[in-house]
């Protein structure tokens, strides 16, 4: 099976702050798990893979295809979503309506056009597909209400629904937890498990919640100061004294 | 919305509208001719604040050379009927075209950057246009002006012809307008102007559509221009200058910059002010300016949501900015 | 042609010099703010007002800027800061709106005829072929000492405040920053520099109601080529502007003068998006 996602050696530098240095990663589970300590480079990452930066070394290939230097709207084509650490929602759309946001990016401009003046009947589907996912999410009540509304948590799921509504090979979450209620981590984990159940995508999740991590993914990946540092079972990892001493600070290396 | 408050919207517009229409079409019967110019004068206004709500309201990019696009619907419709000889309507077909084709030239390089980048690429662009006004004087007449051919449907009066030629397309562009707005096209633009880090993610090019807008209002912009050109009669460079531009952002900001429906309140405001304070004339600009920043100031909701900060009531509130660089802990 | 560059360097040292207060404003409150100009503008018709009334030149000027503070502040408080937090669309159309209310004041209370401000130091002198003339001197003078003051200044506490609450209005607030304080400062410090700028500009040329719009855009520019994020890149954008616009005019034609302008700063626009001196810093995820 090929790897849905594989960067070598990438390094990305801003002005003189190197943010990622001579990274490595493969991913071959269905959730794999991306933590480490602030400032490691973790959002980074993401933008390199999803086209919006382009690393000054190395190279990233998803789904066997080499996507180096592509940008975001051809990446994206080629079945990634992702999310980001605050919500990108339109506040004055439905929330069903901004789920097909995700549909439309599929649409061309022109046939956006003809779409709009003459038929509806590819509209009608696309609302339809967008309900599909929100009900999985159990957010069909809310479907037609103001996206800016809604509390956090259910904007942040939102905007998962919206990412999924395409069917990606490859879902790149950038702290979906974050901010979120017990109640909201659960609305999101199991249609998110469910989901990724039914369909044939891998998920890659940065998270500061370690439970989350923890319960949901089957490999971690550690990042520090750029680079890989730990790789693993979630156990393995939090367990690795260069992560503890990563995250706490190297006088608590010794006590676990 | 819920579902009680639609049904009376639709009971409410389902009698309002016929109301409206055959007031519409019998005003010139009701009113003098000097009214129905300035009521005419207002549906121009508002076509041309559509265009302004398709740019900034939808697309969320600060468009400020809307009176050049105003100005070369004006010149070229007319050029193209006296002095060339096309049929009117063909004419400002044409001269609309032009206008989107120049605005996608302008747009081109401004697309790529920041928000204001783009006012003040389009504010140079004005100028220029303005001194490009003056130098084509076979289409112009340059700086002295030229006057405009009026064109007259099924031999009525001139005021009666402007009106229903306005009102025609009036409707055509508000419909085609609203249309769009409701669609995947209505939608991608808000993204761009509200999510618009997150559009190459979801596969929408936000310059295509930034241009596309851009060209869009242009070609509203001149059609505004044409039926502008017939109230005018005769036209100088000196028509097209920036307290222009003020009326036109007055007229989208005091109805709400992100709704259609406001341009209509819009133009009423401006045209009535313009009237009223037509004898002490050194204060129309004063009261438009105060107008532009106490609507600005108090917009409902309108503004806030263009630049994408999303509003959410019950989300933490201070969320930090995190840049690339993740130098900054979130 | 040297005697043209070196008016180019005087009108470019006005455009400089707003272009440094276009940049101040935008550094320290995130606002592009299109009545730099007006803002200048209107002090400088207090001053006028009171050399007419009989005060002394050098005393008219200290409080025609103090005016252009006070202004300045007012404007800030009272229009800028509610709406701080939305987006550059507001500040746009705000600042915009803010111009227009000054400019038609100014034509309402003063009318629009051209008056005449006249410098306290007039006479010239020669090195070579070229006659420079005091005024001149003066402007170019002041202009490279605002910049380099400025660059100063951005280093000094207030300064790295300034900047900190650009970036990000939440966490300098819980570290301590006086937030309202900073953007006071910010502006208020702008509206002077550009009330400066504005009266040595209208003391070469003439003062009239309308002065301050072909400014503003110019500054603009200015700030652009320099990547609206440098002190250093504005001001030599600025000079830039006005030795290129009086080379065309004289070597061309007047008539060319906007278009070519124009045409210069687009070239470098689609060359360096960024501006010519920014470092490239991308902004949100």
């Amino acid at each position: 099976m090929t790897s849905p996602l594989s960067a070598e050696n990438i390094s990305v530098s801003f002005g003189g702050n190197h943010v990622l240095s001579g990274l490595d990663l493969q991913i071959n589970r269905r959730f794999t798990g991306l933590i480490g300590p602030n400032g490691a480079g973790k959002t980074t990452l993401f933008n390199v893979i999803s086209g919006y930066v382009t690393p000054s070394a190395g190279s990233v290939e998803i789904l066997g295809s080499d996507v180096t230097g592509l940008g975001q709207v051809e990446i994206a084509r080629l079945g990634v979503g992702r999310t980001f650490q605050t919500p990108k929602l339109i506040g004055d759309l439905s929330v069903v309506e901004n789920v097909m946001i995700g549909l439309d990016g599929r649409t061309s401009l022109l046939a956006q056009l003809s779409e709009g003046l003459i038929s509806r009947s590819s509209a009608r589907a696309k609302r339809a597909r967008a309900i599909e996912v929100l009900e999985k999410f159990a957010l069909a009540g809310v479907a037609e209400e103001e996206a800016g509304s809604l509390p956090l948590g259910s904007q942040k799921i939102v905007e998962v629904c919206r990412a999924l509504v395409t069917e990606p090979a490859l879902l790149l979450l950038d702290e979906p937890a974050a901010g979120l209620g017990r109640d909201d981590v659960e609305q999101l984990v199991e249609p998110l498990r469910d989901w990724v159940a039914a369909h044939d995508v891998s998920v890659v999740i940065i998270e500061h919640d370690l439970e989350l991590v923890n319960n949901l993914c089957e490999d971690v990946a550690v990042l520090h100061l750029g680079t890989i540092i730990s790789r693993g079972t979630p156990a393995e990892c939090m367990s690795d004294p260069q992560v503890v001493e990563a995250y706490l600070g190297a006088g608590f290396a010794q006590r676990s | 919305m819920a579902r009680e408050s639609l049904g009376l919207r639709r009971t409410a517009l389902s009698v309002v509208v016929p109301v409206l229409a055959l007031l519409a079409v019998v005003l010139p019967d009701l009113v003098n001719p000097y009214r129905l110019f300035l009521a005419t004068l207002i549906v121009i206004f508002a076509v041309a604040g559509t265009g302004l709500v398709v740019i900034m309201g939808w697309t969320g990019q600060i468009a400020l050379a809307h009176v050049s696009f105003l100005g070369i619907g004006v010149y070229v419709t007319n050029w193209l009927f006296s002095d060339v000889g096309v049929p009117w309507p063909i004419a400002l077909v044409l001269a609309a075209f032009l206008a989107s084709f120049i605005g996608i030239l302008i747009g081109f390089p401004a697309a790529r950057l920041r928000g204001f980048y783009l006012a003040i690429a389009t504010l140079a662009f004005a100028e220029l246009i303005s001194r490009l006004f003056v130098e084509v004087d076979v289409v112009t007449g340059g700086i002295a002006g030229k006057s405009i051919e009026t064109v007259r449907l099924f031999g009525m009066s001139s005021a009666r012809s402007h009106w229903y030629m306005a009102l025609i397309v009036a409707v055509l562009v508000f419909a085609g307008v609203h249309r769009l707005g409701g669609t995947a096209f209505g939608r991608c633009l808000r993204t761009v102007r509200d999510a618009e880090v997150a559009t190459g993610s979801l596969g929408i090019s936000s310059t295509n559509y930034k241009l596309f807008a851009f060209a869009l209002s242009a070609f509203i912009a001149a059609i505004a221009g044409g039926l502008f050109g017939q109230l005018l009669s005769y036209a100088s460079p000196d028509n097209f200058h920036t307290a222009l531009l003020i009326q036109f952002l007055v007229v989208v900001f005091v109805g709400g910059v992100t709704r259609l429906s406001g341009t209509v309140v819009g133009a009423i405001f401006v045209i009535v002010s313009r009237e009223l304070l037509q004898d002490v004339g050194d204060w129309q600009r004063w009261v438009f300016g105060i107008s532009l920043v106490l609507a600005v100031r108090f917009l409902p909701g309108g503004l806030t949501s263009i630049g994408g900060r999303l509003r959410s009531r019950r989300s933490s509130s201070g969320e930090a900015i995190t840049s690339f660089g993740e130098g900054v802990p979130a | 042609m040297l005697q043209q560059v070196i008016a180019g360097l005087q009108s470019g040292s006005t455009y400089a010099m707003l272009a440094l207060a276009v940049v101040l404003i935008l550094k320290a409150t995130d606002v592009p703010n299109f009545a730099t100009a007006d803002m200048g503008l209107f002090p400088v018709f207090v001053i006028w007002q009171l050399i007419e009334r009989g005060l002394s030149y050098w005393l008219a000027v200290p409080l025609g800027i103090v005016f252009g503070v006070v202004l300045g502040l007012v404007i800030e408080r009272l229009v800028i800061r509610p709406i701080l937090s939305e987006s550059h669309f507001a500040s746009v159309l705000m600042t915009i709106g803010v111009s227009v209310v000054l400019g038609s004041a100014l034509q309402l209370i003063w009318g629009s005829e051209p008056r005449r401000l006249d410098a306290p130091i007039s006479g010239n002198f020669k090195i070579g072929d070229v006659f420079i003339t005091y005024d001149q001197v003066l402007i170019i003078g002041l202009g490279l000492a605002f910049m380099f003051g400025l660059r100063y200044f951005f280093t000094t506490p207030w300064g790295i405040r300034m900047q900190a609450v650009a970036e990000d209005r939440v966490t300098p607030r819980l570290l301590g920053v006086r937030v309202g304080r900073v953007f006071s400062v910010s502006w208020g410090l702008a509206a002077a520099i550009s009330t400066v700028a504005l009266l040595l500009h209208t003391q070469a040329s003439v003062l009239t109601d309308a002065a301050a719009g072909p400014l503003i855009l110019k500054a603009f520019v200015a700030a652009t080529m320099g990547g609206f994020g440098s002190v250093t890149g504005a001001f030599l954008g600025g000079l830039a502007l006005g030795v290129i616009e009086n080379l065309s005019g004289f070597y061309i034609n007047t008539g060319s003068r906007a278009a070519v302008a124009m045409i210069f700063v687009v070239v470098i626009l689609m060359a360096k998006p960024d501006g010519l001196f920014s470092k490239a810093r991308p902004r949100e995820v």
